[in-house]
C-alpha cells in the first residue's frame, strides 16, 4: 500500500505535525469513520473576533486512530488552518487537503472527507 | 559500512526462488529451447524431460496426473468451474460444499458459478481457531453435492484442517451414495500453504484433486499445479490446442514447470527436521508476543501450520503498522480494512468471529527455515516500537 502513497503523504505520516492533545482547548470533536472504523479527534485555540466568521485559529492539535492516509491527512489539515480564520478555513474541501499532500489515492479519498468534517465540526461548535 | 537490518516475515506471501531450483530450470531457458509439442529433436528432448519430471511429482505427491497451470487461482479455478461443468452439463445444479475461509480463487469463482445458476454453494463455517466441523459437513451434503473444497492450511491463521479424517469419511459416504445410484463426491483442497512443512499424501488423505502454487516453496512465480486422483474429469476452461492431456491449452511453460518441480522435491526431503526448526521459531514469536501488552492471537497459535502466526493489536491499524515496519526493514502482512482495497475486513477474520474494529490491528508474521531466534527479536523490537508511536498518535481517543 505505502508504494501507492506520495513521499509527502508518508512524510506527515512518518512526522505528524500538530500531533498529542491540547491542554484547555477552546474548542474540541471527535468523528468516526463509518466506512472502516477509524477515528479523528481535533482540539483548537481560538481567538474570538466580532463574529464567528472573524475568529481565528490560533493553535490546532489532532489525534487519529486510522491507516496511513487518515493520519497523514489530519496531520496536513493542520498545518493548513493554523493562523487562519474560520471565514476562510470554513472554505477548506477534502479535495484542497488531498492535493496540498499530492494526492492520495482513489480509494483513499474518503478518510481526507474525515479531516476535513471533524474540522468543522470543532469549529461549529465554538462558542 | 554494515547496511540496514532487513528481516523478511512474510514466507506465506511469497518466497525467492531457490539457488536449486534455479538451476534446473536454466537449460530450458537457453539450450533446450523447443517447443514440447514439435514432432523433431527439438521437441522432443524437452517433451521427454516434461514428462518424467511430471511422473516423479505425480509419484512423489500420490497423483494419478498432474496438470501444469499458470497459478493456484488457475488450478482452482480449473477444479470448481471443470467439475461444474462435467457434472451439470448445463443442464443442472451441482452443490459445492466449501469454507468460509478459502482463498479468494475459490470463494470468487463459487460466486461466479452461483451467480451464473450452474452451482448451489454452501459454506461451512469455522470455530475460534479456523477449524471446520465434519459433522456439519456432513449434514450439509445433498443428493446433488458434487464437490467439496476445503482448503488444507489457512494462508492468514495457520489452521490446518483435518483433510484425511474428511477423505476418510467422504469415502464411506460416496459408498453409500453408489447403492443409490447417486454421483461420487470429488474431494478437492487447495494445498498451497501445506507443501512446505507438512507430510502430504493425495492418496491417503482421500483427495481427488489438489491445487498449488510453486512460489510459496521457492519456485518462480507464474507457475501452479493441479494434481488429480483416479477418475476425475474436468471441463478445460482454457481452450486450444491438446496440451496438458486436453485439460489445460497452450505451450507449456517449461522452465518454470521445472522450476516447480524442483521445488516440490526440495520441500519434501527431509520435511520434518524442517518443520520441527520452523516450529521451534514459531513457538519463540507466541512466546514472545504473550508477553506483549494488548496483543491477542488469532487463530490456532500452537497447534497451526509451523511458519503462520497470527495476532491483533487493539486500537491499532494495521496498514500504519505494515509502513512503519517496514521502515525498520520488517516485512509483514495484514488483515485490516483499511488496506484491503475494498476498505472490507479480511473474510479470515470474520468468519473467525472477529470484529472489524479489532482485525484492524491484525498482523501476520510467517517464516521459513531460514528465519533465525535473532531475527525475531530484531521483528518484535520493531513491532512494539511501532506499536508505542500509533499508541502516540492516537493517544487520547477513546472509542
Ligand atoms: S481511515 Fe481506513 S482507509 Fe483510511
Amino acid at each position: 500500500m505505502s508504494g501507492l502513497y506520495s513521499d509527502k503523504v508518508l512524510d506527515h505520516f512518518r512526522n505528524p505535525r500538530n500531533m498529542g492533545e491540547m491542554e484547555g482547548a477552546d474548542s474540541e470533536a471527535q468523528i468516526g469513520n463509518p466506512v472502516c472504523g477509524d477515528v479523528m479527534k481535533v482540539y483548537l485555540k481560538v481567538k474570538k473576533g466580532e463574529s464567528w466568521e472573524e475568529n481565528v485559529i490560533t493553535d490546532v492539535k489532532f489525534q487519529t486512530m486510522g491507516c496511513v492516509a487518515a493520519v497523514a491527512t489530519t496531520s496536513m489539515m493542520t498545518e493548513m488552518v493554523k493562523g487562519k480564520k474560520f471565514r476562510e478555513v470554513e472554505k477548506l474541501t477534502n479535495q484542497a487537503i488531498a492535493e496540498a499532500l499530492d494526492g492520495l489515492p482513489p480509494v483513499k479519498m474518503h478518510c481526507s472527507n474525515l479531516a476535513a468534517d471533524v474540522l468543522m465540526k470543532a469549529m461549529g461548535e465554538y462558542k | 559500512m554494515k547496511g540496514k537490518k532487513k528481516v523478511y516475515m512474510d514466507w506465506a506471501a511469497t518466497t525467492p526462488i531457490k539457488k536449486e531450483v534455479l538451476s534446473a530450470m536454466m537449460p530450458y531457458l537457453t539450450s533446450k529451447w523447443g517447443n514440447p509439442s514439435s514432432l523433431h529433436s527439438w521437441g522432443w528432448e524437452v517433451r521427454k524431460d516434461l514428462e518424467v519430471a511430471r511422473k516423479e511429482l505425480a509419484e512423489l505427491v500420490g497423483a494419478e496426473r498432474v496438470i501444469f497451470t499458470g497459478s493456484a487461482t488457475e488450478s482452482l479455478n480449473l477444479v470448481h468451474k471443470g467439475v461444474v461443468e462435467s457434472r451439470g452439463k448445463g443442464k443442472k445444479k451441482v452443490g459445492i460444499i466449501t469454507s468460509s475461509i478459502e482463498h479468494k480463487g475459490v470463494l470468487a469463482t463459487c460466486e461466479h458459478l452461483k451467480i451464473r445458476g450452474l452451482a448451489r454453494v454452501d459454506y461451512l463455517g469455522v470455530d475460534k481457531e479456523g477449524k471446520v466441523s465434519l459433522e456439519e459437513l456432513l449434514r450439509k451434503i445433498k443428493d446433488d453435492t458434487g464437490l467439496v473444497s476445503v482448503m488444507w492450511v489457512n494462508n492468514e491463521v495457520g489452521s490446518v484442517q483435518e483433510i484425511e479424517r474428511i477423505g476418510k469419511e467422504l469415502r464411506r459416504v460416496n459408498k453409500e451414495r453408489e447403492k443409490k445410484g447417486l454421483d461420487r463426491i470429488l474431494f478437492h483442497s487447495d494445498v498451497t500453504q501445506g507443501m512446505g512443512y507438512l507430510e502430504f499424501d493425495m492418496r491417503k488423505m482421500g483427495l481427488d484433486m489438489a491445487s498449488m502454487t510453486g512460489h510459496k516453496i521457492g519456485a518462480p512465480k507464474g507457475v501452479g499445479a493441479l494434481f488429480l486422483g483416479e477418475g476425475v474429469s474436468l471441463v478445460r476452461q482454457m481452450d486450444g490446442g491438446g496440451q496438458e492431456a486436453r485439460v489445460r491449452a497452450g505451450t507449456e511453460n517449461v522452465s518454470f514447470i521445472m522450476g516447480l518441480c524442483e521445488a516440490v522435491k526440495i520441500a519434501f526431503k527431509d520435511k520434518k527436521k524442517k518443520r520441527e526448526k520452523v516450529e521451534k521459531v514459531r513457538d519463540y514469536i507466541l512466546n514472545r508476543l504473550s508477553k506483549m501488552e494488548g496483543v491477542v492471537i488469532n487463530g490456532p497459535g500452537k497447534k497451526g501450520a509451523p511458519h503462520i502466526v497470527n495476532c491483533r493489536v487493539g486500537g491499532i491499524e494495521g496498514e500504519g503498522l505494515l509502513v512503519l515496519m517496514s521502515d525498520q526493514g520488517v516485512g509483514v502482512s495484514t488483515g485490516s480494512a483499511c488496506s484491503s482495497g475494498d476498505l472490507k475486513a479480511s473474510h479470515v477474520m470474520t468468519a473467525l468471529g472477529i470484529k472489524a474494529e479489532e482485525a484492524h490491528g491484525s498482523i501476520r508474521f510467517s517464516i521459513s527455515e531460514k528465519t533465525s531466534k535473532e531475527d525475531v527479536d530484531y521483528v518484535m523490537g520493531a513491532f512494539k516500537k511501532s506499536v508505542n508511536k500509533l499508541r502516540e498518535i492516537r493517544k487520547g481517543i477513546k472509542v
